[in-house]
């Protein structure tokens, strides 16, 4: 890798002999009294638009800089410096800064600005005309973040549910949106709006902007965050970089681990064989009492936990060309596996009248997880500003769970289920974009991507045995659902393409416009195949061995039909849906006066989505949903100095309903979970929100951050509950209305050079009016999933030796308050999850300038997660569900080559 | 009304751009001809999925049922004697379902009885029907959905009247309807006492016989033979009236209760309680180990009921859950002529226990009993429920089939 060296070091060299009038500059900035480097401040060529920003060590260099000319050093409240190029020379030089409290002008930022660093991202935050908060790839890797699920409940008012959908500001997964690098991104997860987020890896993460505030330039299909992923770009010198990991849960390290036969590797898919969905009911029983269906059976295999095992490559190049055009290409791979255990879970569920437990399951669940990522980005930049990149983002990630639970039924019936489910999500993103800055006026970008994205659960399998009085264990055949296989498949495609002009009135003014245009398109389809196991239990009188059935399913079992399979593919098991969505916006940025900036803008959106499905009549229907919305927003700021900001932000934003909620055809969300119809008059729900935040930036990096916020919503789509056939069902209704309101406090300050505290806390109010005439007990509650009151707090230390040795600390703890977990039906209270209180640890040490160990433990409380349902009709306060996933340990080592 | 609104018999899908177009339904006129103002149906054909208008299955006729039929608001099935319906085995549920406001009027005769059953004669082959009336359920929301179909039902019209069911026999339902659903072979969901039930067997249902969901419908004269699950089951507050109920679980069969009664097991003290009355009633298991429950009282129901035989299950009478035992307790729930094998099992036995049970004097356990073919047999000494209401007829033993007056025979199985 020496040749990344040379590489560097030759082509300044071979610029500087081509002409002997330009010399290249490189340096760092410091502050003249605390000697600290100063991340972000700008060096920028006198008379030309040309310069470069410091980076998380205050280093800068600029290539080909003339001679006889001067660069200008400036950093928010620091006083400028103008440095003559011939004084500097070609060595390393030290710039000094001295506070000042002159204001910062704006600079035209020309280099491309090193987005990685918390002070860079706090610059960006103080700049910005709209209020947003951001998490940079350097302190996720201090406070050992692994992926943006992780990252982003260190933000202000974000959660967590235990299904993995992202909550903001109490409002759950629907009002907010995911966009890679700017551009959306389809979700495979049909239950949620967002993509999972544990799909992106940090090590492909550059950072990630929350911005809770709308502005017209986005979808305006949020309310609660606009959640941006920006992939890492090569942006700095070349690197190679070769990083392992591995650790495991206390619980599940050491322990037995358990699992269903499978005949490929988590790395290989499963896939029903097309002939088998196709055939008829008719064809399937007889092929299947000759032929071998599938080549795995209900069989369990014992195994050996093995440690999780993760690595990491990435590489960073950039090619020079002589015409000051520049290539710079990074790649990044990421695979690593994760094994854990739960034992002993509980779930059971209440009658409302005297609280009495009507069912009751114990299970333990083992867990194998596959997780693969790649990242690729090429960029060409030329003509100083301009750049043309194209990336690439793949993602896999595989999860096998295996979960053997035993209790009673609602009829009292003593029962063993084992299950055995796998689910694989998969990504792959292709985005191509450029920017022009034409003249000093104008400038262009435009985006498109393509993203196509899969859910599929092969091979769900499942097994119910019951217990009898005398101890014998037979197969449970009540229903011939029982004893299943489950084969689903959805597939999403997102395409979309937006073009933004900017114009700049003057120094300070400017107005934006684009279009842009995204198509999204999903199919889903499901098959069964159930197991009519009534002949062959009623001569069995025990199964010794619920581990090893493989002898009831023997061909001979088959050919005498007292085993035979039912498939059951019917035409409401599938559908198809897309939407298509046309807007254009504009926005100016205006300075009425002085110190504030007014960030006007409106945006049009043309919006049109349909389901084709399967009414329960096996006719095909269509349900459209066509709309033309206008959002206004206004984001101001006022500067009450360099340090302090005022912003107020109002606007309207949509929230649609997804495609399985606006067509009433039966769907369940995941195994044994609850039955959802959708609701073919669902309407739009629009939300008013108004935002106003106190910020205060200085230079070392220190932050307060103080907002209040208040959202109306109008029509609000909620999940409500009827009962079907003696059973809760899902649905999705228009409330009358809700709101949410809050205030949220963030803190960031350094005590020493090397230690730094930073705490941030919401608290919310919500409330939402439900219809009469649904099965819900409550029709005035809180939003599922809203937590009055969320926290988080951490204490980094970092501290740097001679030698480019380092060590870092980091002390995290997160608490989120209580929250509706599901609502309570026919009399009964909502189901509450308990406080959860979170710490994690994680410990450096840079040994040299390449290599680096580390150490992470996650969970360090290690309790149980706990929910609990209130009986009003007895006053008591029922737990009714209890996991725990447990401590994390992990060790890692990275070798780096610059 | 003269032209039929029926469904879509052949769609295609184009494909244009990722949006699918629908073209327009060929209109299936098949045999439709005018006769007294109903539409009559021609032999063979296939019936309709939605049914708008009224429709009359003729006399002797056979018909195909695929997917599901729904009589809409203001139309009227009508289906002759001697009409055979025969569902299609295929991956569409097959099913029959009468929405709120609509009728079927379905009169077979004891020599001529209509047959719903599948071309595939085997258990769990189709879908049964499903009657949504008007009157009441006691779940909370006052109104539910069907199991199949999204039809609602509920409401506080108790007279109301869904039609006329006699002399029908129901082969092989219980078809997979979903994940977590299987069809019985009649579901009465809030089916108002209007309605006229008599005559109908279930024979050979993956799940259950009979399903009330709330209501007050009056039955007569129903068997279920060898239904998978419960050979009767009621819950959500059915009120009406029951006499000669047969259930027979044959020994090959892996049948679950002879009737699993609730009130509402979400919430027993809902309101209205379930509170049937009953009378005549033969419930014969097959002693299988693992279901061994005959009559269970539970989830807060009551009941009343008079002359009955309940044998062939472990627990040949089970009672549950504190609201059901305190109303058999303080006499609430009537059990009068009851006649059972084995004794009572009971929940809280200090409450009710099988000495409280036999304590009448009338009521007896630990019986045996003898019947020819499979169920025909009563026991002396009931009560003249006939006295009590006028909806019951006199018939003053207990059991529902008498040798004297077999009335399953000629149209059962």
């Amino acid at each position: 890798m020496n040749n990344f060296r040379r590489l560097i070091i030759t082509a300044p060299l071979m610029a500087t002999v081509l002409c002997c009038k330009a010399i290249d500059i490189k340096g760092l900035v410091i502050d003249k009294t605390t000697q600290e480097p100063l991340i972000g401040a700008t060096i920028q060529l006198e008379n030309i638009t040309r310069g470069a920003i410091t980076d998380i060590d205050g280093r800068f260099s600029i290539d080909n800089v003339e001679k006889n000319s001067f660069i200008i050093v400036q950093y928010v409240s620091y006083q400028t410096q103008r440095l003559s190029v011939n004084d500097l020379g070609d060595k390393d030089i030290v710039i000094l800064m001295s506070p000042n409290d002159m204001q910062l002008n704006e600079v035209t930022v020309v280099a491309k600005k090193n987005l990685e660093g918390e002070r860079a991202l706090l610059l960006e935050r103080h700049k910005s005309s709209v209020a947003i908060e951001s998490i940079g790839a350097k302190e996720m890797s201090l406070k050992g973040i692994s992926n943006v699920e992780e990252g982003l409940k260190k933000i202000t008012g974000i959660s967590v549910a235990s299904s993995g959908q992202i909550i903001v500001r109490g409002l759950g997964d629907r009002y907010s949106i995911t966009t890679l690098n700017g551009m959306p991104i389809a979700s495979p997860n049909p239950d949620n709006k967002l993509i999972p987020l544990d799909l992106f890896p940090s090590s492909t993460v550059k950072n990630i902007t929350v911005n809770k505030v709308y502005n017209a330039a986005d979808y305006a299909d949020y309310s609660g965050a606009h959640i941006d992923i920006a992939t890492k770009d090569q942006n700095g010198e070349d690197f190679f970089n070769v990083s392992f990991s591995t650790g495991g849960y206390i619980n599940t390290l050491g322990g037995e681990f358990y699992e269903m036969d499978r005949s490929k590797s988590l790395f290989r898919n499963y896939n029903l064989d097309p002939k088998i969905g196709d055939m008829s009911l008719m064809d399937f029983e007889n092929y299947s009492k000759t032929n071998k269906v599938f080549d795995t059976n209900f069989n369990v295999n014992k195994k050996n936990t093995i440690p999780n095992l993760s690595g990491k490559a990435s590489f960073g190049k950039n090619i020079a060309f002589e015409n000051t055009s520049k290539l710079s290409i990074l790649a990044s791979l990421s695979v690593g596996n994760e094994m854990s255990s739960m034992k002993n879970s509980m779930v059971r569920t209440l009658e409302a009248s005297q609280g009495k437990v009507r069912s009751e399951f114990y299970y333990d669940s083992y867990t194998n997880e596959l997780e693969i990522a790649g990242l690729g980005s090429v960029i060409y930049t030329f003509r100083k500003e301009d750049h043309i990149g194209y990336t690439m983002f793949y993602a896999r990630n595989i999860e096998n769970e295996f979960q053997n639970r035993n209790g009673y039924d609602k009829e009292g019936v003593s029962l063993i289920g084992i299950n055995d489910i796998m689910h694989i999500y998969t990504l792959q993103n292709h985005q191509i974009d450029g920017y022009h800055k034409l003249n000093n006026k104008w400038k262009i970008q435009w985006k498109a991507s393509f993203s196509g994205t899969s859910s599929n659960e092969p091979n769900r399998r499942q097994m119910m045995f019951q217990l009898l009085n005398d101890g014998n264990i037979k197969f449970f055949d009540l229903n011939q659902q029982e004893t299943m296989r489950y084969f689903g498949d959805l597939n999403e495609n997102e395409l979309t393409a937006c073009i933004n002009s900017g114009y700049q009135i003057d120094e300070k003014n400017k107005i934006d416009f684009g279009i842009s245009y995204k198509r999204k398109d999903r199919d889903y389809a499901g098959t069964r195949f159930y197991y009519n196991l009534s002949e062959i239990n009623n001569g069995i009188s025990n199964i010794d061995d619920i581990f090893n059935t493989e002898s009831y399913f023997s061909e001979k079992n088959f050919e005498d039909g007292k085993v035979s399979i039912m498939k059951l593919k019917q035409p409401r098991d599938s559908y198809m849906s897309g939407s298509d969505i046309a807007s254009g916006y504009v926005t100016a940025e205006v300075y009425p006066i002085r110190n504030l900036l007014l960030n006007l803008g409106l945006r049009y959106e043309m919006s049109k989505q349909f389901v084709n499905y399967h009414n329960d009549q096996s006719q095909l229907e269509r349900r459209e949903l066509n709309n033309h919305d206008l959002f206004p927003a206004i984001n101001s700021k006022y500067s009450i100095n360099e340090e302090n900001n005022l912003r107020l932000s109002f606007s309207r934003t949509i929230t649609r309903p997804t495609f399985i909620e606006m067509a009433p055809f039966l769907y369940e969300e995941s195994y044994g979970s609850a039955q959802i119809r959708g609701n073919e008059n669902l309407k739009n729900g629009y939300n008013y929100n108004v935002d106003l935040r106190y910020e205060m930036i200085n230079k070392n990096g220190n932050m307060i951050s103080a907002t209040a916020y208040y959202k109306f919503l109008e029509t609000p789509i909620e999940r409500t509950q009827q009962i079907a056939g003696g059973a809760t069902m899902h649905s999705f209704n228009n409330a009358d209305n809700g709101m949410a309101a809050g205030i949220e406090l963030e803190i960031r300050q350094a005590i020493t050079k090397d230690l730094q505290v930073g705490a941030n806390g919401s608290y919310m109010y919500t409330n939402v009016v439900l219809p009469e005439g649904g099965a819900y007990t409550n029709t005035n509650r809180a939003l599922q999933g809203a937590s009055p009151y969320l926290a988080n707090a951490d204490i980094t230390y970092k501290h740097d030796f001679k030698n480019k040795q380092q060590i870092n600390f980091a002390l995290l703890y997160n608490l989120q308050g209580p929250r509706i977990h599901s609502v309570g039906v026919s009399g009964l209270g909502d189901i509450t999850q308990r406080p959860v209180h979170t710490l994690n640890l994680v410990a450096g040490y840079q040994i040299n300038d390449r290599v680096n160990i580390s150490l992470k433990a996650s969970d360090l409380l290690n309790n149980d997660i706990v929910f609990e349902q209130d009986v009003p009709l007895t006053g008591e306060l029922i737990e009714v569900e209890r996991f725990k996933k447990g401590m994390k340990i992990e060790i890692g080592i990275s070798y780096q080559i610059k | 009304m003269r032209t039929l609104n029926l469904s879509c018999k052949f769609m295609t899908l184009a494909l244009a751009s990722s949006m699918f177009m629908m073209t327009s339904c060929d209109k299936e006129e098949d045999g439709a001809t005018d006769n007294g103002g109903k539409t009559e149906l021609e032999n063979g054909a296939t019936i309709p999925s939605n049914i708008t208008a009224d429709l009359k299955l003729s006399k002797g006729n056979i018909y195909k049922l695929s997917g599901g039929t729904h009589v809409k608001e203001g139309a009227t099935l009508f289906i002759e004697e001697g009409v055979t319906i025969e569902a299609q085995y295929d991956e569409t549920p097959d099913y029959i379902l009468i929405e709120q406001g609509a009728k079927i009027d379905a009169q077979g005769t004891a020599q001529n009885p209509i047959v719903m059953t599948s071309n595939n004669k085997k258990t769990g082959a189709w879908g049964g029907i499903h009657i949504c009336g008007k009157a009441h359920t006691n779940i909370q929301a006052k109104t539910g959905k069907s199991e199949i179909g999204n039809a609602t039902y509920g409401g506080d019209i108790e007279d109301d009247n869904s039609g006329i069911m006699r002399y029908i026999r129901l082969e092989y339902t219980g078809f997979a309807l979903d994940a977590e659903h299987e069809a019985n072979g009649v579901t009465f969901y809030g089916v108002g006492n209007g309605t006229t039930v008599e005559y109908l067997q279930a024979y050979k249902g993956k799940d259950d016989g009979f399903e009330w969901f709330g209501g007050s419908v009056n039955v007569r004269n129903l068997v279920a033979t060898s239904c998978g699950d419960d050979s009767f089951d009621w819950t959500e507050g059915w009120n009406g009236k029951a006499q000669f109920l047969v259930a027979y679980q044959e020994a090959s069969e892996s049948c679950d209760c002879l009737m699993e009664c609730d009130s509402n097991g979400d919430n027993n003290s809902l309101e209205p309680i379930a509170h049937p009355t009953i009378s005549n009633i033969t419930l014969i298991g097959n002693n299988n180990a693992e279901k061994n429950n005959g009559l269970r009282l539970r989830e807060g129901t009551e009941v009343t009921l008079y002359n009955a035989i309940i044998t062939g299950k472990e627990n040949a009478l089970r009672v549950e859950s504190e609201g059901t035992i305190d109303a058999l307790q303080n006499g609430k729930s009537i059990l009068e002529y009851v006649s059972i094998s084995g004794v009572v099992k009971s929940e809280d036995a200090s409450k009710y226990s099988n000495d409280s049970f036999i304590a009448n004097g009338n009521n007896l356990s630990e019986q045996s009993f003898n019947f020819t073919d499979k169920f025909v047999g009563t026991t002396p000494d009931g009560t003249d429920a006939s006295q009590k209401d006028s909806f019951f007829q006199k018939a003053e033993y207990r059991g529902a089939v008498s040798s004297e007056n077999n009335w399953t025979m000629g149209w059962t199985l």
